[in-house]
Order: structure tokens, then C-alpha cells, then sequence
């Protein structure tokens, strides 16, 4: 609430009057204030709050966010406007302190997503930025001039709000045709799965290539036309030419996120979204491209050179030396990052050359001796 | 004699099947060619559509992010994903894939960056703040709509890109392993108190001292928390102010 200033009579220029809803309640934060039943104001540039008795004002360009939650069968909707720090050089107001960075306004007799829209529209739209320098009044010297700025700052920005709804209509216009496309794509899909006789014909590879193209997020298209595909092929070859070097200074291993980033930065333009990049790490082999993916259980998609097991001989002879560590000592000693460290630990584990030993300061991974031949 | 005649006869009568049923699968099949050429031939149709579109709306992707969020409305109301496929129409001629798949590189990115810190959470608003300051030219419009569709897409990469909710915060966690709802009661209570989360707030809770250990040491162990021994307290980096 100390972002509240006592109002002021004076209109800005440019301001535009809104909205008017009585009965609001103001909150500070989480906690109820003493501006009960009072009625909102929204202008263009700020929020004011008045019960008769007196009067206060927020400026909007504190509000970075509205959130809005519905009325419950005890509360009334409200209206969460999380604010900015307070400025200050701002003109003095009810509340000098607050714990709190959010106002909440209570909306007792509704309108609370009216008010919503609004200000998150006021909010897109700025127009304390835009205002002019002078206030409105009776300056026939300067007046002329500025009013035809003004008049020209509307002009414009109706003009945008117009080549918008013009924009919207066009999208809405592509979209029809759109929507029989998805019809037509989707009655043939129905009948050529009727066909139980012939699941992998040409037609239906050519069906589902078509909808892929229009964007159907089919899961059976995804399956059998997304993976294998030639597309798929050309790019797995392009990515492990690009990876082969990256690769060897990684230890052998890069989750598959670091191979996105990679790829697209190296494109520039047409880049290849995080799905067609996982369908064509699936087309590595190691005998090929000399790298594969690889799953860990926990999800986690790496892809892996053919230099992982000497990765692993590695690893397991660093811990010995060190008798034993945690992910956080091996990924600083392997200089590798934490993630795959952990990652590793645990592929050392499952393929049982590692033992775990949890402890209060964390776990530890020792070479496992149980596997070893007993000595003498 | 009369076993092998009886045999005979079933052989032939599945023999007639097959024959009939491959006539219609024939059938069927011409059928189906007619109608998936009728499908590439309003394929071409759209795609002149979409291509004319493109001409004059392609920048608009990029700059206008009223227009993105019409257009994705509009896409998700007839069923397609404009994102579904690098190859599709969408990507190909109107170039909406550039605008989210670069968005999601930085994202990555910027996760990558801060996860020695804060163990792979991030608040939606500090996500935005660096986006912003990372490519200051063209970006200046990112709403967290574009963030969430950027992460619907980036979730297949394996590294548990998704958004959670802690109160009324939104954070993007960028590391596998489902965060429990202990987990993100203990981080809304962290949230409420500037990132610091202390045993008493969560015995407040009513949380039995097991709950509250087996919690502080799950996070711990992801690194979300840190502790500081000298004071026993635990802290949230990714909720700092």
C-alpha cells in the first residue's frame, strides 16, 4: 500500500477515464485496509480508489502484473496487482511502509475480469509513456500544436488496433480453410485405419507425412512417420558431423538439450525444433556416425561417443585414486558439468562398477569390490 | 482318407477368403487413393493460402506478440500445432518455428547457466529478465505465454524442462524428477519469506519432524536448497529477491 499516493485532482494529459466499479476493498499484500467499500476508478495512467471521504491513486506504471483469483463461497473475486518498488519521488500518500510488493482489490458486487482485461490492455498499451508534455488546458499558444500531436499519437495507435483486427481477421480467414483441411486430413486417417489389411502402406506414410505437414499432432504420425524418416536420417548425419569434435572435449558425452542449442546457434535461420533433433539423435549408430543416444532412467537423453567405455575405465580409475566421490568432486576433477557427473555416477553404478554410500554430507561413490577376484 | 478330404476342404474355404477379402482390400484401396489425392490437392491449395499469409504477416511473428497469441489460439481451435514438425507448413513458409525454437535455445540457455545456483528452478520472472537482457535487439516483447509453449516443446529434450506452481509464483524446472507437493509447499513457504525456508515455518505446517527432514534433504540433494550451517537455515536461490 505504500505505493498509494492521496489523489490528485489534476488529469494528465492524454488520460482517458475507463472504468467505473463500486465497492472495491483494497488489501495490502494479504492483510485487509481500512479503504473498504469504496468505488475503482481505472484511467489510462492510474488506478484511484474513492469512498466520498477521500480519494487515492496508484499509478499503473507500478503494476507489473494482474492476477486475478475467483470468489470462493467466503471471499469475493479479487484483483492481485503485483507492483514495483515503491518510487521515491512519489507524492505522499496514506501508507509509508509496506511488507508487502502486491495490492489486492476486492471486487464485493463483481467485475473483477472486466477490471482484469482492462488493465492488462491499459498495461500493453502504455499511454503514460506516450503522453504529451503540457497538460490539457487553455493555452491557445501552444495548444494547437500539441493537440495536433496528440491527435496524431491516437491517429496511430488506432491505426495499429485497425492493421491488428485486420491481422486477426486474416488469420481467422486462413484458419477456415485450415479447419477443412484438418477434416478432410482426419475422415481419410479414420477410413485407412479401417484397412486393417495394409498398416504400412504408401498411402498412409503419404497421409502422414501430409498431416505432419499441416501440424496434426497425431501420436500414431509422431510414432511411425516421425522417427526413420529421411528427413530424420540427413539430419543425424549433419548433427554427428558437427558433434564428432564438440564430443571428444566433453568426455565423450552431451545431453541432448546442449546439442539443440549447438545445432540451431550453428543454423542461424530455419532452425529444427527440440523434437526433430531428438528423432534424429535417434538415428545414430555407433558404427556409422561413431556416437548414440542414450536413455537414462531417469529421462535424462544424452548422446554418446564411441569413446564411452574408455570414458567409464576413466572414471572408475579417478575414484579409485580417490578412493572415493561425490558428484560434485567429480565433475569439478573430470571438469565436466554436475549434471552429467550424477549421470555418470549412476550409469557406472548400473553397470555395476560403482558402489553408493549415502551419508549426511551426501553420496559417495566408491569402485566396486565385490565384483573384483578375492585376492590371494 | 476322410481326415485328409476334411482338411482339403478347410484349406480351399480359407483360400476363398483371402481371395474375396483381397478384391475388396483392392477395392478399398482405390478408394483411398482417390481421397488422398483429393488431400494433396487441397494441400496445395492451403499451402498457396498459407504462402500469401506469410507474405504479409511473417515479420509480425516476431514483432507482435498479440498476433502470436491469436495465432496460436486460432491454430490450437482447429486442432494443429504450428510447432508439430520443422518440415510442416508453418515452420517452412510463416517461419513461427524460428520464433519459439530460438526462444527455447535461449531459455536453455539461460537454465544451463543458473542451475550451479539454484539446482535448476528458476521464478518465470527472473527467466524473463535475462531473456530480455540476452538479446536486448528483438526481444523486447517476450509474454509468458511464448515461455510456456517454448517449454511445451522443449519437455521432449529429456531434461525436465516444465513449469511448476509454488503459490502464486510460476518457476521452470530444468532437471528431471517430479517435484512432490511437499516439495512445492516447503518452496511457497520459502517464497513467503524472501528464499529462506527454516524447520520451524515448516513445523507450523503440522509436518511431523520425518516429513520435514526427508523433504529439506530431497532438495538439498538437487541442490534447489542450500544450508548454512553457521545459522541453520536453509535457503532457496531461485526465490532470492
Amino acid at each position: 500500500m505504500d505505493r498509494w499516493s492521496w489523489q490528485s485532482k489534476t488529469t494528465k494529459a492524454a488520460e482517458e477515464k475507463k472504468s467505473h466499479i463500486p465497492s472495491v476493498r483494497l488489501y495490502n499484500g494479504d492483510d485487509k485496509t481500512e479503504f473498504d467499500k469504496g468505488s475503482l476508478e481505472i484511467t489510462t495512467h492510474r488506478i484511484i480508489w474513492n469512498d466520498g471521504r477521500r480519494g487515492i491513486e496508484l499509478p499503473l506504471k507500478l503494476v507489473v502484473r494482474v492476477d486475478s483469483v475467483e470468489a470462493t463461497f467466503t471471499k469475493s473475486a479479487k484483483v492481485v496487482l503485483t507492483l514495483s518498488p515503491p518510487d521515491h519521488a512519489r507524492d505522499p500518500g496514506p501508507v509509508q511502509t509496506s511488507k508487502y510488493d502486491f495490492v489486492k482489490l476486492s471486487f464485493l458486487k463483481g467485475g473483477h475480469l472486466d477490471a482484469k482485461a482492462l488493465l492488462v490492455s491499459l498495461l500493453s498499451e502504455k499511454r503514460w509513456d506516450k503522453g504529451v508534455v503540457a497538460m490539457k488546458g487553455p493555452s491557445s499558444l501552444m495548444g494547437g500544436g500539441l493537440v495536433h500531436i496528440e491527435r496524431q499519437i491516437e491517429s496511430s495507435r488506432a491505426e495499429t488496433d485497425q492493421s491488428l483486427n485486420a491481422a486477426f481477421r486474416d488469420i481467422d480467414a486462413l484458419m477456415d480453410k485450415g479447419k477443412e483441411m484438418v477434416a478432410l486430413a482426419e475422415r481419410i486417417t479414420v477410413k485407412l485405419s479401417e484397412k486393417a489389411d495394409s498398416p504400412g502402406g504408401d498411402e498412409t506414410l503419404e497421409l502422414k507425412s501430409h498431416l505432419l505437414s499441416i501440424g496434426i499432432s497425431n501420436p500414431v504420425t509422431r510414432e511411425t512417420h516421425g522417427t526413420g524418416t529421411k528427413y530424420h536420417a540427413s539430419l543425424g548425419d549433419e548433427l554427428a558431423r558437427m558433434l564428432r569434435a564438440p564430443l571428444q572435449q566433453c568426455g565423450g558425452v552431451m545431453s541432448v538439450s546442449e546439442v539443440y542449442c549447438r545445432y540451431n546457434r550453428a543454423r542461424g535461420v530455419a532452425l529444427v525444433s527440440p523434437e526433430d533433433v531428438v528423432n534424429a539423435c535417434k538415428t545414430l549408430t555407433p558404427a556409422h556416425h561413431g556416437m548414440e543416444l542414450k536413455r537414462f532412467s531417469s529421462g535424462v537423453l544424452v548422446v554418446e561417443g564411441d569413446n564411452f567405455n574408455s570414458v567409464m575405465r576413466t572414471m572408475v580409475d579417478t575414484i579409485t585414486k580417490n578412493t572415493c566421490v561425490s558428484a560434485l568432486t567429480l565433475s569439478s576433477i573430470m571438469a565436466i558439468p554436475l549434471m552429467l557427473a550424477r549421470e555418470r555416477l549412476m550409469a557406472g553404478e548400473q553397470h555395476g562398477l560403482l558402489c553408493r554410500d549415502e551419508t549426511e554430507e551426501g553420496i559417495f561413490f566408491y569402485k566396486n569390490l565385490f565384483v573384483e577376484e578375492p585376492r590371494g | 482318407k476322410q481326415w485328409y478330404q476334411r482338411r482339403v476342404r478347410g484349406i480351399g474355404a480359407v483360400k476363398k477368403q483371402h481371395a474375396a477379402r483381397a478384391k475388396l482390400s483392392q477395392k478399398g484401396t482405390d478408394l483411398a487413393e482417390l481421397q488422398l489425392k483429393q488431400v494433396s490437392e487441397q494441400m496445395e491449395v492451403f499451402k498457396t493460402q498459407l504462402e500469401e499469409f506469410a507474405i504479409k504477416y511473417k515479420s509480425e511473428i516476431k514483432k507482435t506478440p498479440e498476433f502470436r497469441a491469436h495465432f496460436q489460439m486460432m491454430c490450437s481451435k482447429i486442432g494443429v500445432d504450428p510447432l508439430a514438425s520443422s518440415k510442416g507448413f508453418w515452420a517452412q513458409l510463416l517461419g513461427v518455428g524460428d520464433f519459439y525454437y530460438e526462444l527455447g535455445v535461449q531459455i536453455v540457455e539461460v537454465c544451463l547457466a543458473t542451475r550451479p545456483i539454484n539446482g535448476g528452478l528458476i521464478t518465470m520472472e527472473e527467466l524473463c529478465l535475462r531473456l530480455e537482457k540476452s538479446s536486448g535487439k528483438t526481444r523486447k516483447d517476450i509474454r509468458s505465454d511464448d515461455i510456456n509453449r517454448a517449454i511445451a516443446k522443449l519437455a521432449v529434450l529429456g531434461d525436465g524442462f516444465t513449469v511448476v506452481k509454488v503459490g502464486k509464483q510460476q518457476l521452470v524446472q530444468s532437471v528431471p524428477g517430479e517435484l512432490s507437493m511437499d516439495h512445492t509447499t516447503a518452496l511457497d513457504v520459502a517464497a513467503k519469506h524472501g528464499g529462506q525456508l527454516t524447520v520451524e515455518e515448516l513445523e507450523r505446517l503440522g509436518w511431523p519432524d520425518l516429513r520435514i527432514r526427508s523433504t529439506l534433504d530431497n532438495l538439498l540433494e538437487q541442490s534447489m536448497v542450500w544450508v548454512d550451517e553457521v545459522n541453520s537455515t536453509y535457503w532457496v536461490p531461485a526465490l532470492f529477491k
